[in-house]
């Protein structure tokens, strides 16, 4: 199961794709019974929320082989901390005809987002 | 982390502002003194982006490749060739390809020439830039007391099962930032990307317009 998940390209939510099932059936129950009283996007539902996907994916990591646990802590950064650079922001600037331009960069706007942040 | 500042290659000029640039890159271009590891398995484009990343980072500075084997060093424009640390000439950035060859992993045990000569680059400002296929295969040296940044290329899953406990975790999250990045930019070609563990960035490094077959296969003829 751990290497089907590691090797799934399945853009999987954490909830699914780290957890131990009983724990991702526990969480949902809890999602489910908040959302029936209104509650789900209550800031401290939500707050409590993410510390048990956090309790429950450490738990999931300290149960798993080591290369598994490297796996799961990669996926566990999830996709808001690296930024994927736009090839643009490298793209090298043509020099009027005397060559590519290797070695040279554009002079980035200030107010441009250089990257993206993918998440 | 802060940039080494002072010297005569640290100037701003053609550098991209940190704001709405690229960190790696812009944090690169500044460093006066330090390492730069392109870590990845074999034929992962590790030479080819270390050299890119050269060109794109220090375009004026002095290039030299250490190696004790003898190669034609003319398909890399502007770069001279070095048998020894002794001969790197100050203020030059110098290439190590597949630094196992030049520097056994575990030979700073025996021999304290790499020792000696990584505690004086700060000195002579100089950057040693090295390609290796893993960090198990690398001298730790390179990576103690020094300004190091490693620059993760893809690496297979065997490979990882023998890499060092201390790269494995960026390593993995490198084969998976760099698929990611080949998903989301299916336009640029796939050994272009690289992992910047230390800023939290994958980069695609255009290529060097002189990059070809020969630099790729620069030991072809070299006698062993």
């Amino acid at each position: 199961m751990m290497s089907l998940r590691a090797s799934s390209q399945v853009p999987l939510p954490r909830e699914i794709s780290l957890c131990e099932p009983r724990d991702a059936r526990e969480h949902f129950r809890r999602l489910g019974f908040y959302e029936a009283m209104g509650l789900s996007g209550h800031p401290l539902v939500v707050l409590l929320g993410k510390r048990r996907l956090d309790a429950a994916m450490a738990c999931a990591v300290s149960r798993a082989s080591h290369l598994d646990r490297v796996t799961h802590y990669g996926a566990w950064l999830g996709t808001s901390t690296v930024d994927i650079v736009d090839p643009s922001v490298l793209a090298p600037v043509a020099d009027h005809g005397t060559g590519t331009g290797s070695g040279t960069r554009p002079v980035i706007d200030p107010d441009t987002s250089g990257g993206t942040s993918d998440g | 982390m802060h940039a080494t500042t002072g010297g005569p290659y640290t100037s701003d000029t053609g550098s991209v502002p940190g704001r709405g640039g690229c960190r790696s890159i812009d944090y690169i271009s500044r460093m006066e003194h330090g390492v730069v590891i392109a870590v990845g398995s074999g034929k992962q484009g590790k030479s080819c982006s270390l050299h890119s990343l050269i060109s794109l980072c220090w375009p004026d500075r002095p290039k030299c490749m250490l190696d004790r084997m003898e190669y034609d060093v003319s398909v890399f424009p502007g770069y001279t060739r070095v048998s020894s640390p002794s001969e790197v000439p100050v203020g030059s950035v110098v290439v190590v390809e597949d630094v196992n060859r030049v520097f056994h992993s575990r030979g700073s045990s025996r021999d304290a020439t790499l020792q000696r000569w990584l505690g004086i680059i700060s000195h002579r400002s100089n950057v040693v830039c090295i390609t290796t296929q893993s960090m198990a295969d690398t001298d730790v040296a390179f990576v103690r007391s020094q300004d190091a940044v490693v620059m993760h290329k893809r690496m297979h899953e065997e490979d990882l099962a023998f890499e060092r406990p201390e790269f494995r975790v960026n390593q993995a999250l490198a084969n998976h930032w760099i698929s990611r990045s080949v998903g989301r930019h299916p336009e640029v070609d796939e050994r272009a990307w690289c992992f910047f563990p230390r800023f939290r960035e994958t980069v695609p490094i255009p290529k060097v317009d002189w990059w070809s077959y020969a630099n790729s296969h620069m030991l072809r003829e070299a006698v062993i």
